[in-house]
């Protein structure tokens, strides 16, 4: 297997992983509300479409409540797939701190 | 937003960036932002929500755009790519400042649409920044993935400096002999004299000196000339020690700064103030400003368009 195939998740795919781990599904502004200012409201949506597309996200359209008008909201939630890369990632995380913390000492 | 302006976005997007982006990124935006007005209980709060809504979408559209116009890596040499990238961002950037004109040329008839070649070295000199997107890509990328911190140090100082060059040379000659020869091209078909024209009679020598004795001309040459190098310099030496703010940091210093001196010293009026065809120095400037904050935001390390992040 070479890298390119390897599955990657960048700092703002995990913090969204972790996320939806933490509040189950969300939609785009909750999670920008509930990051703490890390998730732009601005960049979050195309960081969301680019997770679906590697198939870390499912999405489904919110049922609009009776009388609202507008679009429906989407929600998101993980899919196993990014569940299995996160724990791999956060594994790899410990491991290599703990390699680092014996290098230093 | 009410229903029927979102929907012809949605369509805008959907021509422009496809099906697929417009219902993966567009429409939940949409969606959650209009669902955050219709919460707000009043109507300042509506109108908050109102602009923060629609700064996510232009940054977003930003992102989308970039991400939309870069080139499909093939076997074409790396500075062929990046010459034609810049190309591409130099002709939107033209097409952006040209665009206010176009209404004030329709108003006159099409006979003075050549007359635009005389205000290309202007927007030439706004737009060069856009040239350089190509350039704090590869910034960014060097400075993220690694590589020695001095080199894109050394790139940031490098393309500053270049950029200040060609903006000083454009906005100390070429735009103001430009600007001069437009509006004596212009005068004799005009029904009175524009205020504040300059003699036609008037050279560019002639011109040069009125600007020496002018305090304010004084001031702003000398921030052309030393300031925005200095501060550019200063501050290209501090884009490669903070790799999460290299992209922010490259294109403020690129532009912004420049155009915070400038708007410090711009003079309420002087003979090189006048020569501009509208009369008005400041729109460009802030429209072209507006575009690179914009820009800025979402190429930063971890912003939707960067590199790093898009896998």
């Amino acid at each position: 297997m070479t890298t390119s195939t390897l599955p990657r998740l960048s700092a703002t795919e995990q913090l969204i992983l972790e996320l939806l781990v933490e509040h189950g599904e969300l939609f785009g502004l909750a999670m920008v509300e509930a990051s703490n200012g890390r998730l732009k409201r601005g960049t979050v949506y195309v960081t969301l479409g680019r997770m679906e597309e590697k198939g870390y996200l499912d999405s489904r359209q919110e049922p609009l409540p009776p009388g609202a008008t507008g679009l429906p909201r989407r929600l998101y939630s993980p899919t196993g797939h990014a569940l299995q890369v996160l724990a791999a990632w956060r594994a790899a995380a410990r491991v290599m701190a703990g390699q680092l913390s014996t290098t230093e000492a | 937003m009410r229903p029927l302006p979102a929907h012809a976005l949605l369509r805008w997007t959907a021509r422009t960036f496809g099906d697929d982006v417009a219902t993966r990124v567009f429409e939940p935006l949409v969606a959650d932002w209009q669902r955050d007005v219709t919460a707000a209980g009043s109507r300042p709060g509506r109108l908050g929500r109102q602009l923060r809504g629609a700064a996510a979408l232009l940054r977003c559209l930003c992102a989308v755009g970039v991400q939309a116009a870069r080139p499909e890596p093939g076997d074409w040499p790396r500075l062929a790519r990046s010459a034609v990238t810049g190309a591409v961002f130099m002709l939107l950037g033209n097409a952006l400042l040209l665009a206010p004109f176009v209404g004030w040329w329709m108003d006159r008839g099409w006979t003075f649409a050549p007359l635009a070649l005389d205000l290309v070295p202007t927007t030439m000199a706004f737009a060069w920044p856009f040239a350089l997107v190509p350039a704090v890509i590869r910034l960014a990328a060097a400075a993220t993935d690694g590589r020695a911190v001095w080199r894109g140090r050394l790139y940031a100082v490098g393309v500053a400096i270049a950029t200040v060059t060609v903006m000083a040379g454009l906005h100390t000659w070429a735009v103001p002999a430009a600007n001069r020869d437009f509006r004596q091209r212009l005068t004799p078909a005009l029904p009175s004299t524009p205020r504040a024209i300059n003699p036609p009679a008037l050279r560019l020598a002639a011109l040069g000196s009125m600007a020496a004795t002018s305090p304010n001309e004084t001031r702003r040459r000398i921030a052309t000339t030393f300031i925005w190098p200095a501060a550019l310099v200063c501050l290209g030496w501090r884009v490669g020690r903070h790799r999460r703010s290299a992209h922010a940091g490259a294109l403020v210093l690129w532009w912004m700064l420049p155009f915070a001196i400038a708007v410090a010293f711009q003079p309420v009026s002087t003979p090189f103030n006048a020569l501009h065809p509208m009369g008005v120095t400041e729109t460009p400037e802030f429209v072209a400003a507006a575009v690179w904050i914009a820009i800025a935001l979402a190429l930063r390390p971890g912003g939707a368009a960067s590199p790093v992040v898009a896998q």
